[in-house]
């Protein structure tokens, strides 16, 4: 819109030029505004053979996703775990980021609040949930590949205690530290998910949940 | 005649030392029974560079400072998406075999340099029934940087919690440039708890930013 308001503009400056051209010449300021552009697809369970598997050396077993979890849709659902129990969830996040920004653009991800079964029981997201980078197709990745921690965030989460079926929003005063920089205006990222269950972890008849929340800011 | 009897009693030893030897090794046979691994994060500062004066910025830099300083007021602030994981926590009757106090280190420190963690920066405990006897392997997962930054940079003080720390630290074992192997660290009886300390050297090549391995345990018995 603001493209055609400096075109008419410009138009109407043209022709009142035109009608005075022995007025002289002189310069003309042209000023245009750029629409920001920023698309971000987040995809779950992206690749086929995605879900989880135990952390073990050697020889992976294929991957058994949970009832919650479809292909590039759903939840991330490790499906049932043992206290003390370590895991890779393969395929577990793809990222697809748009932007028209020359200076690209951060991504941010963290937990909206810790794990928990909807109820009394809980247990930190930090030090249990972590994130590796994938392939697009093809993943090497084991329960014992270095990786990456979430924390909790320190933002506003709306609502302020996350439910099941809906994902919750965060409000940032000041961002946390970026999970990804890109320098490119495109980029993709592909990121698997390791568990490590406390053993202290409460045993619960109901799914233990967290919602993890990412931010894609234009830098 | 003498030499052929000498002959035979040397078979005879020999036979009689493969048996008692083979069942004595069927006797220590131990089974991996539990793995556990500790996250060991660095931060890496960059080593510290000479100033080498002011520097202009290149021109492409700075015709993208100014194009970002035309940028739009209506430019889009954020876009937020989010996944839900989920899992159902069952029960380990073997959760307390194997634990530590903390699922993950982080470490703080400068390209360049050698420092170590505070002391028992993790311990790890083993909890079997008092009559077994078992042995704890240790080493690490895998290098920080292939080649440039490996594994065995990371030296380990073990020692009983209730003791004093070793004279040195040892480096880790990397399980997955070390022939796929664990170092046998400890052998012990039912429950007993390890302090740990680090030690860590940064070759002052390795660029700023966060690295990862993992410290894993694995008992035996």
């Amino acid at each position: 819109m603001r493209a055609w308001i400096g075109f008419g503009a410009l138009a109407l400056a043209a022709m009142l030029l035109g009608t005075r051209a022995d007025a002289g010449t002189g310069p003309v300021k042209v000023q245009w505004y750029v629409t920001g552009i920023l698309k971000f697809t987040l995809t779950p369970n992206y690749n086929t053979g995605y879900g989880p598997v135990p952390a073990t050396f050697g020889t992976q077993p294929t991957p058994a996703p949970g009832a919650g979890a479809c292909f590039q849709g759903c939840a991330d659902d490790f499906g049932t775990v043992i206290q003390n129990g370590q895991y890779l969830y393969k395929y577990a996040a793809h990222l697809h980021v748009i932007t028209n920004d020359v200076n690209g653009f951060q991504v941010y991800g963290e937990g909206s609040a810790d794990f928990s079964d909807g109820g009394s029981n809980s247990f930190p997201v930090n030090g249990s949930l972590y994130y590796l980078s994938s392939g697009a197709t093809s993943d090497s990745n084991t329960g014992f590949t270095p990786s990456l921690e979430f924390f909790k965030t320190s933002g506003t989460v709306n609502p302020s205690t996350p439910v099941f079926g809906s994902a919750p929003t965060i409000t940032y005063g000041a961002y946390p530290a970026p999970m990804f920089t890109s320098v490119a205006a495109t980029n993709d990222y592909y990121q698997d998910y390791q568990l490590k269950v406390p053993a202290t972890a409460p045993v619960s008849t109901s799914e233990y949940f967290v919602w993890v929340v990412y931010t894609v800011v234009p830098q | 005649m003498t030499r052929l009897r000498v002959t035979l009693i040397a078979l005879l030893a020999v036979a009689i030392g493969l048996a008692v030897g083979g069942r004595s090794n069927a006797g220590f046979v131990q089974q991996q029974r539990d793995q556990i691994a500790i996250s060991i994060l660095v931060n890496v500062t960059p080593a510290p560079v000479a100033d080498r004066g002011g520097v202009p910025f290149p021109i492409d830099w700075r015709i993208a400072m100014r194009a970002r300083g035309s940028a739009p007021a209506d430019m889009v602030a954020q876009a937020q998406s989010a996944i839900r994981v989920q899992a159902m926590v069952s029960p380990n009757p073997n959760a307390t075999m194997l634990y530590s106090n903390v699922p993950n280190v982080v470490i703080n420190q400068t390209a360049g340099t050698t420092a170590s963690t505070a002391a028992c920066v993790y311990t790890i405990t083993v909890d079997t029934p008092a009559a077994t006897s078992w042995t704890l392997k240790d080493g690490l997962s895998s290098d920080f940087i292939t080649s440039t930054w490996p594994g065995k940079d990371v030296g380990n003080n073990t020692y009983v919690q209730a003791g004093t720390p070793q004279p040195t630290a040892t480096p880790f074992v990397v399980y997955s440039t070390d022939g796929s192997t664990w170092n046998p660290k400890e052998k012990s009886n039912g429950k007993q708890t390890y302090c740990v300390t680090l030690t860590i050297t940064i070759p002052s090549s390795v660029p700023g930013g966060a690295y990862t391995t993992n410290a894993v345990y694995t008992l035996y018995y």
